[in-house]
């Protein structure tokens, strides 16, 4: 190889693998994130359950996967459903109910389980209302600001946001929302209960390996190619001592 | 002590559009970067629409100005390329254009000019939202109907011929019964034509139901009193299909509510409170000293999503035993004497501060960009100096006799500076991992080491002729005093 192209491709490999490292290092930080996040939920998660008619509805910076106990009437004919929600490869729904808590103007939403939906989309809501005025879960955040809904059906949501759930009730609601928990398995009258997110490290461990490992392909491969062009035999030179050669061999 | 007494008297008002009654143009007064501008937007009453810009700057270097829509959902990264503005032939320093508002919600202009000192930008926030209907005019309607029944006759004529000449070679004549069958054909044709047009009659009707259902209605307060009528609750809901408040209320000036009282029909006694927010959508304050009568209430809240919107009714307040105010910011004047605005006119404030109009004599033109110009005196007759009062040199309340508009104005113009601190936010992605903006940026940015000089400048356009009452609200001393004036408006 050219030696100028030799330098080059050295260069590149070595940049590549000081990016590799870093990329592997910042896995392993995020992976430090999950584990501090996680230390977070399971505390909160051991907390004492709290009930919501005590807790600030629109401040959720602390309140996020805490043990909430919501009583007040289940308004099920403003009832949301959350389209395309699978369980165990099942399609269906989420159905959000909106609790109203006495003394204040402000509903809760409880995401009450999962239904079988052929279509993910359509159920119907009436054969699954409860008798319950008290549901218990853990809090958690909207995914997302806005969120979306099917134009033709208003109440069936196509992504959950605080404001396309917000906009669809005639109340105020809470800036978070109650995933119930209880018998996950479900029935043909009742939901099937969501369960608590999994709390794992994720796969950050792996990335960061992963990002090592190609950091240590990049250099290990550099001095391979290295040693490879030192070790080439030279090849036939051009000039004065090739026309000597030739001319002693003629 | 007295037993007092307290009755509630609650009269739904005219609906209002945003944090105003009536008065939907908005006006900005300030500075894009470098360069001093008054923008004035007049949004469309039906969304999509049009709105009208105008932006006036006396700056001589300006080159173009570009105004661009955006849209709170969507921030600056889903807007459309901004418009360049047009020269208003023979006016100097005038810009006009106009910008698509294509969905309704809280929304902005944000108005960009480039000229020797380089770019400057400013952002007026608008409400965007449906308030009317575009009706066909007569003359428009006696067209299509002419055009309509030629397409009805037409079409009779193509049944008609469908089933009558067009079966016979070319040349040749109809055969008297093959005539009739096509005549009675085409009389046939009629009712059948007539129950396709009632049926798009029909879905034109409920396409037309759908969109007056979806229609902006202002919110509705409803008020109580407790009852020593010491306390005033004030309870807020929409009020139609399309929700108006689905963001929670942020503070504006580091108030959630500013909420005015002004005794009605004699307009003799005036409040501007700062309720606290009890839940999301109930606020609570102490009655103030004031006379016993019915008061007109507007509440102004602004949303997290930049939009304002006012609330208002109609309160009775009895004699009552007063507490003392709910907010150090309260500020209320139980008689006001009100002067009408003639050159030189002065009315009190009070502690021997005066409140001059330096406008000229005579009625106000109405539906034109007005300066309501003010200076704010001592006892000797000079110009105060003025401690700023919610972070603005003075507040300015314009009321028309009979209710029909309502405005609270600043220096600024009639936007609300936190709409677009607001949409900054947004921009800069100053938001919580659910999208909702941080609390730091409602920090109330009062300038409390500033002070202003007495003269004050508030940027109107009032939407109608008429007897109007304007307030204006100032900090000479320590204490917010008040002075009005009466204005003709025609």
């Amino acid at each position: 190889m050219n030696p100028t192209r030799l330098r080059i491709f050295v260069l590149f490999a070595v940049a590549s693998a000081a990016v590799f490292v870093r990329l592997g290092v910042w896995q392993l930080h995020r992976r430090g994130e999950r584990r501090a996040q996680n230390a977070v939920i399971v505390a909160r998660q051991q907390d004492t359950e709290r009930d919501v008619r005590g807790l600030s509805l629109t401040d959720t910076t602390a309140l996020r996967f805490r043990r909430v106990r919501v009583l007040g009437v289940p308004d099920y004919d403003h009832e949301l459903i959350l389209a395309a929600r699978s369980h165990n490869g099942a399609p269906g729904v989420n159905l959000l109910t909106p609790v109203r808590v006495a003394g204040r103007d402000t509903a809760v939403l409880v995401n009450r389980g999962w239904v079988y939906a052929p279509d993910g989309a359509t159920i119907d809501e009436k054969r699954f209302r409860e008798s319950d005025t008290a549901f218990v879960g853990y809090a958690e955040d909207y995914p997302s600001a806005t969120g979306g809904s099917y134009a033709s059906k208003p109440s069936v949501l196509a992504r959950l946001g605080a404001d396309v759930a917000a906009r669809a009730l005639p109340y105020p609601i809470a800036r978070f929302y109650v995933v119930a928990l209880g018998d996950s398995a479900g029935a043909a009258d009742r939901p099937a209960r969501l369960t608590v997110p999994p709390l794992d490290e994720g796969p950050h461990l792996s990335y960061a390996i992963q990002w090592f490992a190609f950091a240590a392909i990049a250099l290990a491969g550099a001095a391979f190619v290295v040693k490879q062009a030192r070790d080439a035999p030279r090849g036939p030179t051009v000039g004065r001592g090739a026309s000597a050669g030739s001319g002693a061999s003629g | 002590m007295r037993r007092f007494r307290a009755v509630l008297l609650a009269v739904g008002l005219a609906a209002v559009a945003t944090a105003h009654i009536g008065s939907p143009d908005v006006l900005f007064d300030g500075a894009a970067g470098a360069y001093p501008v008054r923008v004035v937007v007049r949004p469309p009453n039906v969304v999509p629409g049009l709105a009208e810009v105008v932006v006036r700057t006396t700056a001589t270097d300006v080159q173009r100005i570009v105004i661009q829509p955006v849209f709170w959902r969507t921030g600056v990264a889903g807007a459309p390329r901004g418009d360049e503005m047009s020269r208003v032939a023979g006016q100097s320093g005038t810009f006009t254009g106009q910008l698509w508002l294509m969905a309704r919600g809280s929304s902005s202009v944000y108005v960009t000019v480039h000229g020797g000192r380089g770019e400057g930008q400013v952002i007026v926030p608008v409400n965007s939202f449906a308030t009317g209907r575009l009706d066909l005019s007569p003359g428009l309607t006696a067209m299509l109907v002419v055009l309509g029944l030629l397409l009805v006759a037409g079409l009779v004529t193509i049944v008609r011929a469908a089933v009558g000449e067009s079966l016979v070679p070319p040349g040749a004549t109809l055969e008297p019964a093959k005539r009739r069958r096509a005549n009675v054909i085409a009389v046939a044709a009629v009712p059948v034509l007539a129950v396709i047009l009632f049926g798009g009659a029909k879905w034109w009707n409920a396409v037309d139901a759908d969109y007056r259902r979806s229609l902006f209605r202002a919110p509705a307060v409803d008020p109580s009193l407790d009852a020593d009528g010491r306390t005033l609750r004030l309870a807020i809901h929409d009020t139609s299909q399309f929700r108006a408040i689905f963001s929670p209320v942020a503070p504006d000036h580091g108030k959630m509510m500013h909420l005015f009282l002004v005794r009605s029909p004699s307009m003799d006694a005036f409040a501007h409170l700062h309720p606290v927010q009890l839940d999301s959508l109930v606020f609570q304050t102490n009655v103030p000293d004031l006379p016993a009568g019915d008061y007109r209430l507007f509440g102004d809240i602004m949303l997290e999503n930049g939009t304002s919107l006012t609330v208002s009714n109609v309160v009775r307040f009895g004699q009552a035993s007063h507490s003392a105010p709910s907010d150090s910011d309260d500020a209320w004047t139980a008689s006001v004497a009100a002067v009408p605005a003639r050159a030189n006119a002065v009315a009190p404030m009070g502690h021997g501060y005066r409140l001059a109009w330096t406008g000229g004599d005579g009625a106000l033109p109405s539906n034109t960009p007005l300066d309501l110009r003010f200076i704010v005196v001592d006892s000797a007759g000079n110009p105060a100096r003025l401690e700023p009062y919610l972070g603005m040199a003075a507040h300015a309340v314009v009321l028309r006799d009979d209710g029909s508009v309502f405005i609270h104005l600043h220096p600024m113009g009639t936007v609300a500076t936190t709409a677009q601190q607001i949409y900054k936010a947004r921009d800069r992605g100053d938001t919580t991992t659910g999208g909702r903006l941080r609390p730091d940026v409602f920090s109330d940015s009062s300038m409390t080491s500033m002070s202003f000089n007495g003269a004050l400048t508030f940027p109107y356009e009032f939407p109608k002729s008429g007897r109007y009452r304007i307030w204006v609200q100032a900090k000479p001393t320590h204490e917010v005093l008040t002075g009005a004036f009466d204005v003709e408006v025609r």
